[in-house]
């Protein structure tokens, strides 16, 4: 009854994916129509792939240690000191993303649902229900994902099911493009609004089937990844390429001009933007979780409890650093570039150690 | 209390060490030791707080022993045409045989004065003959026992349920007396295994309280539970069952009701089949079920016995009067105060139109307009009913009519009250309802202060609480999050009852299968051959499952 | 018990904080509070009128451009339209449910302004359905106006634009018998257009994604009005350079529809043919297909278009239409007769640089190669399409005649 491994795969898939399904919905498909024009589709892709790469490289080296977490098993492989230190970098990533994740909803809910509304009036309420629902366990925290991801993902599709109607082929035509550097940094982009798929390695230790963190990681990354594909499908078939390119959120401009019926239901951009609350929300939960996972073990606290407290006032006051839309944009690139080089390299650097102390061991023996 | 310290120790240790004593079914004889039978026949039926064992001296010269649960039966009958014949001096009886193996004919043809009887020699059959409500005499020396029929099941003042009323199912509920709601539940449930524990609780009431469940079906964890949680409480008094309630719940601050009420026997046992817990109070008219869940708040004993596609549509319907009585006015607020957009513009050049002369913000005339609706529902309650009728239809309306022609109110906010309020209706269960009903003055007030995004929040904000209860060890939104796909036979839709082999995972009962694996086969066969003619054929291919629904 | 009120704690203090927030509900605006602009009219103002402005974001002696414009805008008034099916029946005609205000600027942003600094309530254009320019404004500035509408969250990528001939606030008062509110009438014409097959779906929101195609050049519906009351779609406005440079007859919608292929039919044509006398056709349903191909270092393009249609009208004739061979004589004269159409309509456009067909875009998808070598910009494209080849096949299918036999 009160087993501690209840996390099944589906569940631990569902949390990938309403974690990776976020507040990068919106602009996403600029960057693929920037990055690929026609192609962006395929460019997203790309991504896709890219991501999953540098997940699997993390997932199978925490499935071999499947009753701890990374910040545990990297104390033994490389020693406490530099463990902690990664750590500490880990979570100031993590602390960086949610607050300018938090900001970038904010400006979106400024500029279009509340002229007057202080934005930290609206960031502060976001950040309010985060630190409430923070304080739970992680077995809680799986079942928050997994009942708001059908709504996620049913409310996305009903929107690109209705633009789909209008989707011109010719806009999506040519299909590939020769892999140059802009593809390849739009791949990268894209690969970056996978990278908080890091969220395994705090569910692998409460997995009910540990070995299977790869397999729920693959569908968590392809079921989101599918959203993001067909959400730049829809946007650049709907508007072109070069229309894409202007609009500052595409995504939303694809639910402006959904209709069902003529008039009956017009401007979808509102309520889409209600749902799309929600997938913020639990992008916004998973990394701010992190963040005050990650800051109980620095410190060697029992539980996130009282972290999850001390966590808010800074990520709010991240939240309201950049000065402008395009500064937030940038950051959250250059946060982006840091945090692949991050969990690309420090995956890297834990299977060499593991495979050397594997080698020495058995030379040893 | 004490008692119920005991017994939940003693129950303990029985969980510890099971299957200590398995009485081996069949042919076993009643042997001619008094104290063995006794003892042999306390072992199977388990210990039940309201079987009794009178142990007398039969014709002043042999011991014998009555066993009986005092539930079922007519005491001052037992009293009248059995003790007191049998405890007759043998002074009265000239053709007593000297053998005891022919004491029980005598008794028979001579001494009790009982309509039905059989003697019986196998021990085996004694203990259903009990939970029936049949009197076992047993004599030491004799390896018959006699079995009477004493049932009597009080049915005093049985009325039907005020607050759950169905339009096909029974019609009996609860009284105030214990005894007469245990003869309720064991005339329904005649099973062995089904126990009932009964102690005093409350220093000063000492009021009865009963836990019932079925043995070798719930979870012994969760029974346990049920023990240890009862056992802690420390009261004075216990006056209703709402007592319990409070202090045996797991989150006191939460709106929602963790634990079940219900006023309707046939639910009760429906629930103990489920593996549930019911406990009883003596002076309460309303059992507690545990655990409860969000699902069953929404689900009336209509949904099973009509047939299952009604059940299903009704259950959607009442889902949609949940999401009207929770959502509507703050969406309406939300709408009307920040996104006029997202209404057809001609509709939104007549809302304005209709709400051109009201004072108030959207929020505050929503507010006034519900709280108004609250007072006028609390005071319809308590009013008798024939005044009660007259006032909510000057309240609806004229206060209604009123309110829209003096320019409080626009017609639109009329029209979305009352649906809400109407919708709070509809959810079965009253509890629940006035939940939903507390909780959507804050989404007014959210909704009032960031439209649609504080609607949103507010939802969130109940959603993570559900999410986060638990009742009993079970999370609360089991069996959508967590589930397994089986357990959704039964929720939004309800399927037909021959599919539903299994009985709800989350409750993790010792025997979890309701039904053999064949009859959903030929059920599904029989709607998919779907010719008239084979309804004729039809009995004949599973008459172990037919035969026993028939009973 | 210390940790219950800990608790406690922990579900007040959220409590205090949102009652906090309750101090200002800064977005709500009641929507009676609201001044709903229903439609709006842009026309351009001489510069003379400069010294009526107000200076409301400007002062007279900042330097500004010389060009004035003039907006017309329709302003629901809460209260004249009533609640409710036809009941108020004795009103109409009496008092108009919309206020028309006029205010000149210098851009349409800075008209919005003083059309702002004269009404009371705070102005929203998220019930705005109808724009109507006129064709100076469409030959001249469309820039300011792309950009302030695309900006502004507010309007809808399913507003008309629509051009007018003559000046465009006269449309802003028209009081058709129809419809309540006058713009509505504009926009259920607009719509039932194209549910009728009479006008392709082209929104502001289609009009934009085709402005910043290179491949495609933008257009625009043309209106006219007649009778002071009445409104008609007399044809297209097209644009090339993001200037608009010409106009279509109405018959040229379906011409232009029958190319792209656009569902369903709703053109009909009169005709003459040699034997048969005069014959009236409709379209119901039009498919079409495109190829493309690079002959000689330049792009060629061929339609094959087909109709489907029944006969409508059929009078002064001297044999009666009764066989599968005089249906096949009438579709023969019927494609003779729209070759021509098309084929001017298309000349039209080629003469002054503007693919309103898109087939830039085809050129682009199909043949990348070609397209990344000649192509840098959207000019050059609408340079290029001047000197391309079109062929196109036509095929109309006649296939009921109605419930006459002859």
């Amino acid at each position: 009854m009160n087993d501690s491994r209840q996390i099944t795969t589906l569940r631990a898939a569902a949390v990938i994916s309403s974690t990776i399904i976020g507040v990068g919905l919106l602009s996403f498909p600029r960057y693929m129509a920037v990055a690929g024009n026609s192609a962006g589709p395929f460019v997203a892709l790309t991504g896709v792939l890219v991501s999953f790469f540098s997940f699997w490289l993390l997932a199978s080296l925490c499935r071999r240690f499947s009753t701890e977490s990374l910040f545990v098993f990297s104390r033994r492989l490389i020693g406490r000191p530099l463990a902690m230190f990664f750590t500490l970098i880990i979570w100031l990533i993590f602390m960086t993303l949610t607050g300018l994740t938090a900001r970038q909803f904010g400006d979106v809910a400024t500029s279009v649902l509340f002229n007057k509304t202080p934005i930290e009036a609206t960031i502060f309420l976001m950040l309010l229900i985060c630190q409430l629902s923070a304080r739970r366990n992680i077995i809680k925290f799986s079942y928050i994902h997994f009942f708001y991801l059908p709504l996620i993902i049913g409310s996305v599709l009903v929107t690109i099911l209705i633009s789909l109607r209008n989707v011109d082929l010719l806009n999506l035509q040519p299909v590939l493009t020769a892999p140059t550097a802009s593809f390849w940094k739009g791949a990268l982009e894209a690969s970056y609004l996978f990278q908080s798929s890091f969220v395994i390695t705090l569910l692998i230790p409460f997995m009910k089937l540990p070995k299977q963190a790869v397999r729920a990681g693959a569908i968590g990354i392809f079921v989101s990844g599918a959203v993001y594909w067909l959400i730049a499908l829809a946007c650049i078939g709907l508007f072109g390429a070069e229309e894409t390119k202007l609009l500052i959120y595409p995504t939303l401009e694809t639910a402006r001009s959904a209709a069902i019926g003529e008039g009956f239901l017009e401007r979808l951009d509102a309520l889409f933007i209600v749902i799309w609350v929600i997938s913020v929300y639990t992008s916004i939960y998973t990394t701010y979780y992190l963040a005050s996972y990650l800051l109980q073990n620095l410190l060697g606290l029992r539980d996130q409890r009282m972290t999850s407290s001390a966590v808010l006032p800074f990520v709010f006051v991240i939240a309201l650093l950049p000065e402008n839309v395009f500064e937030t944009y940038t950051w959250s690139l250059m946060l982006g570039n840091v945090s692949m080089l991050l969990l690309l390299g420090y995956p890297m650097l834990l299977w060499a150690v593991y495979w050397l102390r594997r080698s020495g061991k058995r030379g040893l023996s | 209390m004490q008692a119920w310290k005991e017994k939940y120790a003693s129950y303990m240790q029985k969980q510890n060490q099971p299957s200590s004593v398995t009485p081996v079914p069949g042919n076993d004889k009643i042997s001619l030791s008094l104290k063995e039978n006794k003892e042999d026949l306390l072992d199977r039926l388990g210990q039940s707080g309201d079987l009794v064992v009178r142990d007398f001296l039969l014709f002043g010269r042999y011991e014998a022993a009555l066993i009986f649960f005092s539930s079922l039966v007519n005491q001052e009958q037992i009293q009248e045409y059995i003790l007191k014949p049998l405890m007759d001096r043998s002074a009265g009886h000239p053709g007593m045989p000297d053998k005891l193996a022919d004491m029980s004919h005598y008794i028979w043809n001579v001494a009790v004065q009982v309509t039905q009887g059989t003697t019986e020699q196998d021990l085996s059959a004694l203990p259903p003959a009990i939970v029936k409500g049949q009197l076992i005499l047993l004599i030491e020396g004799s390896s018959e026992a006699l079995m009477l029929d004493m049932r009597q099941i009080d049915i005093r003042s049985v009325e039907q349920p005020q607050t759950e009323q169905v339009i096909r199912g029974p019609r009996e509920g609860y009284v105030e007396k214990l005894e007469n709601n245990l003869s309720l539940l064991r005339y329904r449930l005649q099973s062995t295994d089904f126990r009932i524990e009964i102690s005093p609780l409350g220093t000063r009431t000492q009021s009865r309280v009963a836990l019932c469940y079925l043995d070798n079906l719930a979870d012994p964890k969760l029974v346990a539970e049920v023990m240890r949680r009862i056992s802690i409480i420390h009261t004075d008094g216990i006056i209703d069952a709402g007592y319990i309630e409070q202090f045996i719940e797991d989150q006191p601050l939460s709106p929602f009701p963790q634990v079940q009420s219900t006023e309707r026997p046939d639910k009760t046992v429906a629930s103990l089949l489920e593996g549930r817990v019911a406990i009883l109070v003596d002076g309460s008219p309303f059992a507690l079920i545990v655990p409860a869940l969000f699902n069953q708040f929404f689900q009336t004993v209509d949904d099973y016995t009509e047939r299952f596609i009604m059940g299903s549509l009704i259950r959607m319907i009442r889902l949609i009067a949940l999401a009207f009585s929770l959502f509507f006015p703050a969406l309406y607020v939300s709408v009307i105060s920040f996104n006029p957009e997202l209404m057809p513009t001609d509709f939104a050049v007549a809302i304005s139109g209709g709400r051109a002369g009201v004072p108030f913000p959207a929020v505050l005339e929503v507010l006034i307009m519900e709280v108004s609706m609250e007072v006028l529902r609390e005071a319809t309650i308590r009013l008798p009913q024939m005044i009660g009728g007259a006032l909510s239809i000057v309240g609806v309306l004229v206060i209604g009519e009123a309110a829209v022609s003096a320019g409080l109110a626009s017609p639109i906010t009329v029209v979305i009250v009352a649906l809400t309020t109407i919708g709070s209706f509809a959810t079965p269960a009253y509890n629940t309802a006035i939940a939903l009903r507390m909780l959507r003055f804050p989404l007014v007030l959210l909704a009032g202060m960031f439209g649609l995004y504080g609607v949103m929040i507010g939802t969130i904000l109940i959603i993570n609480h559900l999410l986060f209860l638990e009742s009993f060890g079970v999370p609360f939104m089991s069996p959508y999050i967590p589930g397994k796909w089986r357990d959704w036979k039964d929720t939004l839709v309800r399927a037909p009852l021959w599919w539903m082999r299994r009985r709800p995972s989350f409750l993790y009962t010792q025997d979890s299968t309701k039904l053999p694996d064949s009859v959903p086969g030929t059920y599904i066969d029989q709607i998919l051959q779907e010719g008239g003619e084979t309804g004729e054929r039809f009995p004949t291919d599973h008459d172990p499952a037919r035969g026993s629904r028939n009973q | 018990m210390n940790k219950l009120l800990r608790k406690i704690g922990s579900v007040l203090l959220p409590a205090a904080v949102i009652s906090l927030f309750l101090a200002g509900c800064w977005d709500q605006v009641e929507i009676e509070d609201r001044a709903l602009v229903l439609g709006l009219s842009i026309d351009t103002a001489p510069p003379e009128k400069a010294a009526e402005e107000e200076q409301v974001t400007h002062l007279k002696n900042t330097e500004m451009p010389k060009e004035m414009i003039s907006i017309t805008a329709q302003i629901a008034v809460p209260g004249r339209v009533p609640l409710g099916p036809g009941s108020g029946g004795s009103q109409d005609g009496k008092i108009s449910p919309v206020w028309v205000v006029t205010v000149l600027g210098h851009s349409l942003d800075d008209a919005m302004n003083n059309l702002q600094q004269q009404i009371a309530d705070p102005r929203y254009l998220v019930h705005l359905r109808v724009i109507v320019i006129s064709q100076d404004i469409a030959r001249g500035r469309m820039d300011d106006l792309d950009d302030y509408l695309r900006r502004n969250p507010e309007v809808r990528r399913r507003t008309w634009l629509l051009v007018s001939e003559g000046r465009a606030s006269q449309f802003m008062d028209v009081k058709p018998p129809l419809q309540r509110v006058p713009t509505l009438y504009v926009l259920s014409m607009m719509e039932k257009a194209v549910t009728s097959g009479k006008f392709p779906p082209d929104y502001i929101g289609t009009y934009w994604s085709a402005d910043s195609k290179w491949g495609q050049s933008a257009y625009l519906p043309y209106v006219a009005l007649r009778n002071k009351e009445n409104i008609l779609i007399n044809g297209l406005a097209y644009f090339s350079q993001g200037k608009m440079i010409n106009t279509t007859q109405p018959l040229e919608i379906g011409a232009f529809m029958a190319v792209e292929g656009m569902d369903p039919g709703g053109y009909s044509t009169l005709f003459k043919t040699k034997e048969l006398g005069m014959v009236m056709t409709k379209i119901n349903e039009r498919y079409t297909k495109a190829r493309s191909f690079i002959r000689d270092g330049k792009p060629v393009l061929s339609f094959d278009i087909n109709f489907e249609g029944d006969l409508d009208e059929h009078y002064n004739g001297k044999k009666p239409a009764d066989s599968t061979a005089r249906l096949h004589e009438i579709e023969r004269e019927f494609e003779r007769n729209a070759k021509g159409v098309i084929g001017r309509l298309i000349r039209q456009t080629q003469k002054d640089h503007a693919d309103i067909f898109g087939m830039g875009e085809i050129i682009r998808a199909h043949h990348p190669e070609y397209w990344r070598q000649h192509i840098h910009n959207k000019s050059d494209w609408e340079e290029l399409y001047g000197s391309i080849t079109v062929d196109f096949n036509l095929t109309l299918h006649l296939r009921r005649v109605g419930l006459k036999k002859t």
